[in-house]
C-alpha cells in the first residue's frame, strides 16, 4: 500500500521527488531514526542505578523486580494496555515483564548483573512481541 | 436539469473483492459530481456471554487460554442493539467520505452537453452490521460486555469488547499530549487491509511482527495516524479504494467519449507514474475535469 505507492514514486523520480509527495514523505528525524533502531534490539534507555541487596534469593529477585519496575515507570511507553499481566523469571538472571496491549503483548526482557558483593544491576533490557488470539491482517491483506 | 449525453457503458457495476464488496456508481456523474466509489464491508456480529447462562462469568484477554481473565457480563438485547448500532454509524461516519481518488488517465469519460468530462472517484464507505448467525458475512466479530468493574480487555481485529468505540490514550507525543484512539476505527482500518503506519521502515520491516509496539509510529506524526495510536487519516488510508479501482479498470469497457493522447516530452515520465498509480488519493474534493486539465495535470478544487 503506503509502501506500493511510495517505491512507485521512488522507481519513476528516483529519491529526490519523495519529499514533494505528502504520501510519500519520511518525517523521521534522524535522531529518532537511531533510537528506533535500539528499540528493535537493546534499548539504551535504561535506569542506571544498582541496588545493594541482603544475602539470600528471596532477596536477589526482589531487587532485580523493583529495578525493572523503576524502569518501567520511567520508560515503558505503552499507556492505555491492560497494565503487567506477568513478571516471570527467564533464568536465575533474567525477567520476562509481560504487558498486554490491543492486538498484542509487550514483552521486555532485563538481563541483570549481580556481583559477590551482593550488589544487582540491569544489564539490558530487549524489547518484543507476542502475537495474541485469531490472526491480525498484515498491509497485504494476508493472514499471518 | 443537466442533460448527461454520453457515459461509460456499464452504469453501475458491483465487484465482490475478498475483503469488501466494491460499487463504482457513474450514473451520478455531471459538471460537479464525480463517480462515487463504495465498498461495503459485511460484519456479523456475535455476542460473548458468561458460561452457563450466568449473568456474570470471566473472560480471558485476546480469547486466549493465557491471557489475564476479566470479569464479563450478560448482553441484554438493548445494550447489544444500542453497542452494534454505535460502532456501525461511528465506524461508517469515520471512514466515508474522506477521499477522493484523482482520475491521471481519464477513464470514464462523458458529456454534459458538448462538454467531456472526466470523472475523479469519491470514495464512499458503507457498513453493514448484522448478526453473525444470519446473511453473508466479510468478517465475524465476537464481543463481550466488560463488567462496571473492568476499565480494559485485549482485543483483536476479530474480538473486540464493550469499551472498543469509546475514546481511549493509547500513546504520548514528544510534547506529553495524550494521543487518544477509538480502537474499533483503528481495527475497521485492518478490515480493509490496512496495516500499521510504521510497516515499511527500518524498525518495522514488513517481514518481521507487524505489531510490534515500533509499528504504531515512533514520530509523533505517525503515532497520530489512525493506523498508529491516534485518529487521523492520511491519503494513503485511501489504498482500499485505490484497490478496488485498479480491479474496474480491469473489467469495464473503455469509455469511448476520451481517451488521453500520448505524453511527449517531460510529461513521459510522468505519464509511466500515472499508468502504475492512475488514481492518486487525496482528502479535498476534486471536481470532475476537463480534457485540457487532465492534460496539464491540473487539479480543480472548486467550480
Ligand atoms: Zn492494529
Amino acid at each position: 500500500m503506503k509502501t506500493l505507492y511510495t517505491s512507485l514514486v521512488a522507481c519513476v523520480f528516483g529519491v529526490g521527488a519523495l519529499a514533494a509527495m505528502p504520501a510519500a514523505a519520511d518525517n523521521t528525524s534522524n535522531a529518532q531514526k537511531a533510537s528506533q533502531k535500539s528499540a528493535a534490539k537493546k534499548d539504551s534507555k535504561l535506569m542506571s542505578t544498582s541496588k545493594k541487596c541482603p544475602p539470600g534469593n528471596l532477596h536477589r529477585s526482589r531487587c532485580m523486580i523493583e529495578l525493572l519496575l523503576e524502569d518501567l515507570t520511567a520508560n515503558y511507553g505503552g499507556v492505555g494496555g491492560g497494565g503487567i499481566s506477568s513478571i516471570k523469571a527467564a533464568s536465575s538472571t533474567s525477567y520476562i515483564v509481560s504487558l498486554p496491549q490491543e492486538e498484542r503483548i509487550d514483552l521486555l526482557t532485563y538481563e541483570f548483573e549481580v556481583t559477590a558483593d551482593g550488589s544487582v544491576s540491569v544489564k539490558s533490557k530487549v524489547a518484543s512481541t507476542q502475537d495474541v488470539g485469531r490472526p491480525s491482517l498484515t498491509d497485504n491483506g494476508v493472514k499471518k | 436539469m443537466i442533460v448527461v449525453s454520453e457515459r461509460v457503458n456499464t452504469v453501475k457495476k458491483t465487484l465482490n473483492l475478498p475483503k469488501f464488496d466494491a460499487t463504482l456508481n457513474t450514473d451520478v456523474c455531471d459538471a460537479r459530481n464525480n463517480a462515487e466509489l463504495t465498498l461495503k464491508l459485511k460484519l456479523g456480529f456475535r455476542q460473548i456471554n458468561p458460561v452457563g447462562g450466568a449473568a456474570s462469568g470471566m473472560y480471558n484477554d485476546y480469547g486466549s487460554a493465557t491471557g489475564t481473565p476479566r470479569k464479563i457480563v450478560k448482553w441484554t438485547p438493548g445494550e447489544w442493539a444500542a453497542w452494534k448500532s454505535n460502532f456501525v454509524r461511528s465506524a461508517q461516519a469515520f471512514w466515508h467520505g474522506k477521499f477522493w481518488l484523482v482520475n491521471q488517465l481519464g477513464y470514464f469519460g462523458y458529456k454534459v452537453g458538448a462538454q467531456i468530462y472526466l470523472p475523479n472517484i469519491w470514495c464512499r464507505f458503507e457498513m453493514v452490521g448484522s448478526e453473525a448467525s444470519s446473511g453473508v458475512h466479510h468478517h465475524v466479530i465476537d464481543v463481550v460486555r466488560l463488567d462496571v468493574t473492568e476499565n480494559w480487555f485485549g482485543s483483536h481485529s476479530t474480538l473486540y469488547d464493550s469499551l472498543d468505540t469509546r475514546s481511549v490514550q493509547k500513546g504520548t507525543d514528544s510534547a506529553g499530549h495524550a494521543i487518544m484512539q477509538r480502537a474499533h476505527v483503528h481495527e475497521v482500518g485492518h478490515l480493509l487491509g490496512l496495516g500499521h503506519v510504521d510497516i515499511g521502515k527500518a524498525h518495522c520491516l514488513a517481514t518481521t511482527n507487524t505489531n510490534a509496539s515500533a509499528c504504531y509510529g515512533i514520530a509523533d506524526q505517525d503515532k497520530n495516524s489512525v493506523m498508529g495510536q491516534g485518529m487521523q487519516l492520511r491519503p494513503e488510508h485511501a489504498e482500499p479504494w485505490m484497490t478496488a479501482m485498479r480491479e474496474f479498470v480491469k473489467v469495464e469497457t473503455k469509455s469511448t467519449v476520451y481517451t488521453i493522447p500520448p505524453a511527449t516530452g517531460l510529461q513521459i515520465a510522468l505519464r509511466v507514474l500515472d499508468v502504475l498509480v492512475p488514481f492518486v488519493p487525496k482528502m479535498q474534493r476534486q471536481y470532475p475535469r476537463k480534457p485540457a486539465e487532465v492534460e496539464a495535470r491540473t487539479l480543480i478544487t472548486a467550480r
